[in-house]
């Protein structure tokens, strides 16, 4: 095995909460003796302190695609933010060898005015290219953005669709050994989006090394070779993408996230032992799109709470909520009888009809009889689970959000 | 394992990233690596300036030609400041040739990091990039009001009486070498402004109110000549004062040039772009956090 192409050692970042904007001159010189002073060895640790990354220790190697996956705040932006030199570590260090381009947000960096050509050039020499490196690759950029017709036409006229493809084209087509893409894929249309997860894989058959940071976790599981699970600025796991995305999903349905009932209310409501086809909180059941999926949960009352009724949504792994059930939807709203005493509430969801992914189910209780119809008791996110495509000839190759057969009658 | 293809010869380029010394360091060879983003900014600066107006670069010659009409007649007919036996006409533009550089590279560089806070957030590069293009770029438009003044140098040159009051003065060579200086001190001083603005956001409003009263503090509506010595001690303070003597003298030879002016001016200017340079760098460090 060759030189990692990325070494981080022992990165951590701190910010300093409250150091917002603009301060007085004042504040400016104490702090600034305070850190000469701070420098010579004590450590502060006061409240305002937030460590966005801690002891962060890794490496990359060439032709590597590692997806970096946690919840907000866990680090993920700051590291690439250090990896991108747009903001400075407070210690260790990090090595790159090679250039680096970061997949830029669309906007960034076009200036409405130019033509899409001067727009690709300007971006380009933005990530760090020069006129010559660029003008080499104009007719792929081009190309895969498929604006050849308004090249020479001010962005400004462009659809946001054409201006995303047209910024992803600029860093996927210029020679940086090293890609770091945060979020960008999530946008644009649901073809683009296969488009550039295959140039993204592309480029690491070249020996291009790509860090990728994203919410969508059935891409990082595709494309990831190896995946960093951040939490609380420390590294859980460095593992294969479904250990990690195990991990991270277990995480997620933590009794801890669990909000707790308001308490302003005069009664309780506790919801327990939350299952997805038999398995408990905390394990990803794997289940295949041809079983019926079946959630339940025990859910215990102090006494009859009118008014109840509970709300179940199931979101796919780009937080798109696919489906929303609640006890309205088959009258009588069952909870609005139940009294005290344990009971168990299990729903079922038919087979064949979700797609192959991974889901997060939420849970949720609110009450028709207050008056703001605010929830009365959010359990929040109480299970995910994998449903996988076995028995389809197109499998997981199946775009959309059903997994429904449909028969083709001919006549 | 697949190695990264040839062409892009990247590969030896070793980037260290780790907490940087607070003092001064400036990566040259970085610099120059992105020239080319120098170069595309310059002409981002151009194009947009093109596109947006009906008239074009015809503002860059407008603007001075309508200030000197105004000088002309308040100061000139109304007011009667003497102009050095100069045609007043010349004698204001030649003073706004070198002052609207001035004025505008401050003006602009002091913008740098509010107004690119955006883009500063999402991508490196070497921040001080921004600035160097806006300096580079303010050259332009003082070639094209140069060429203007050198029209009306003509007209009043060869065709009218007072041609042969004025000519060539000594130093024309000079010029150059003279904008390098106003160059440096404007860019010197527009660092320290972007820095001071990046954390204090209110002095923005400071700048051109600032770039106000220096215009008045430099011998541009009035000849050096004129200011009686108890007050010209005053004015020599000011380095924009030897500066733009200098130019009228390179340019009708009229002014009062020293060398000891000059040199004072060439020192400040280096002190100014020095410090200016430490300034931007140490805010740069934390701005992005800040934001």
């Amino acid at each position: 095995m060759s030189h990692p192409i990325i070494e981080v050692e022992h990165l951590s970042k701190r910010y300093r909460l409250g150091v917002i904007g603009a301060r007085s001159l004042r504040d400016e010189v104490r702090s600034f003796w305070q850190n000469r002073l701070g420098a010579i060895g004590e450590e502060s640790s006061s409240s305002d302190e937030i460590w966005a990354l801690r002891d962060v220790s890794f490496a990359v190697h060439p032709g590597e695609i590692v997806g970096i996956i946690g919840r907000n705040g866990a680090g993920k932006s700051t590291l690439l933010k250090i990896l991108s030199r747009i903001t400075e570590p407070t210690s260790g260090r990090a090595i790159l060898r090679g250039k680096v381009a970061s997949l830029l947000e669309v906007g960034t960096g076009f200036h409405p005015e130019l033509t899409g050509r001067e727009n690709v050039f300007l971006n380009g020499a933005i990530l760090g290219m020069t006129r010559r490196e660029i003008a080499r690759k104009l007719d792929d950029i081009v190309a895969f953005a498929d604006v050849s017709a308004f090249l020479d036409t001010p962005v400004k006229r462009y659809s946001s669709g054409m201006q995303l493809r047209l910024a992803f084209s600029v860093a996927a087509f210029l020679s940086a050994p090293i890609l770091l893409v945060d979020e960008t894929i999530s946008v644009g249309d649901f073809g683009f989006q296969n488009q550039a997860l295959r140039q993204i894989r592309k480029l690491a058959d070249e020996g291009r090394s790509i860090l990728l940071v994203s919410h969508n976790l059935y891409a990082v599981g595709e494309l990831a070779d190896r995946v960093l699970l951040l939490s609380s600025g420390s590294i859980e796991c460095l593992a294969t993408p479904d250990a990690a995305i195990r991990a991270y999903l277990g995480k997620a349905a933590n009794p801890s996230a669990v909000a707790p009932a308001s308490p302003d209310a005069s009664y309780e409501l506790t919801v327990s032992d939350c299952r997805v086809q038999g398995t408990p909180r905390g394990q990803q059941p794997h289940l295949s799109c041809d079983d019926a999926i079946s959630i339940s949960f025990h859910i215990q009352a102090s006494s009859i709470i009118s008014g109840l009724y509970g709300c179940l949504e199931i979101q796919n792994a780009h937080g798109t909520t696919v489906l929303v059930s609640d006890t309205f939807d088959c009258p009588p709203n069952v909870l609005e009888t139940i009294d005290s005493g344990s009971r168990t509430v299990t729903i079922e969801i038919p087979p064949r009809l979700l797609a192959a992914g991974t889901y997060t189910i939420d849970l949720s209780f609110g009450n028709r009889a207050v008056l703001d119809k605010r929830r009365i008791h959010q359990p929040g996110v109480i299970g995910t689970f994998l449903v996988q495509d076995f028995r389809s000839m197109r499998q997981h190759q199946r775009a959309g959000y059903f997994s429904t057969l449909l028969t083709w009658r001919v006549d | 394992m697949p190695s990264v293809p040839a062409e892009t010869g990247l590969m030896d380029r070793e980037i260290v990233i780790q907490p940087r010394h607070p003092w001064f360091s400036l990566d040259f060879r970085e610099l120059w690596e992105y020239r080319d983003l120098l170069i595309l900014l310059i002409h981002r600066d151009f194009a947009v300036k093109f596109k947006q107006t009906i008239l074009g670069p015809a503002w860059f010659i407008l603007q001075p030609l309508l200030m000197t009409l105004v000088f002309t007649v308040v100061f000139g007919n109304i007011a009667r400041i003497p102009t050095d036996g100069l045609p007043p006409i010349l004698f204001y533009l030649s003073g706004l040739l070198t002052w609207n550089y001035f004025a505008q590279t401050v003006n602009a560089t002091s913008a740098t990091f509010t107004a690119n806070a955006h883009l500063f957030g999402k991508v490196y590069f070497p921040r001080l990039i921004v600035p160097l293009s806006v300096a580079a770029s303010g050259v332009f438009a003082f070639l094209l009001q140069l060429a203007l003044f050198t029209a009306f140098w003509i007209y009043f040159r060869f065709f009218t009486l007072a041609g042969d009051r004025f000519g060539v003065g000594a130093g024309l060579w000079s010029l150059p070498l003279l904008l390098v200086v106003v160059a440096a001190l404007a860019l010197g001083i527009g660092l320290w402004m972007s820095a001071l603005t990046a954390r204090y956001r209110d002095l923005s409003h400071l700048v051109p109110f600032l770039l106000q009263l220096g215009m008045y503090a430099t011998p541009i509506i009035y000849p050096f000549s004129t200011v009686p010595p108890s007050w010209a001690w005053v004015l020599s303070f000011n380095p924009m004062t030897p500066l733009t003597e200098a130019f009228k003298m390179a340019l009708l030879g009229q002014g009062l040039v020293t060398i000891g002016g000059l040199g004072y001016a060439a020192s400040v200017a280096i002190a100014v772009l020095v410090t200016g340079m430490w300034a931007f760098h140490y805010v740069e460090r934390h701005f992005i956090d800040t934001v």
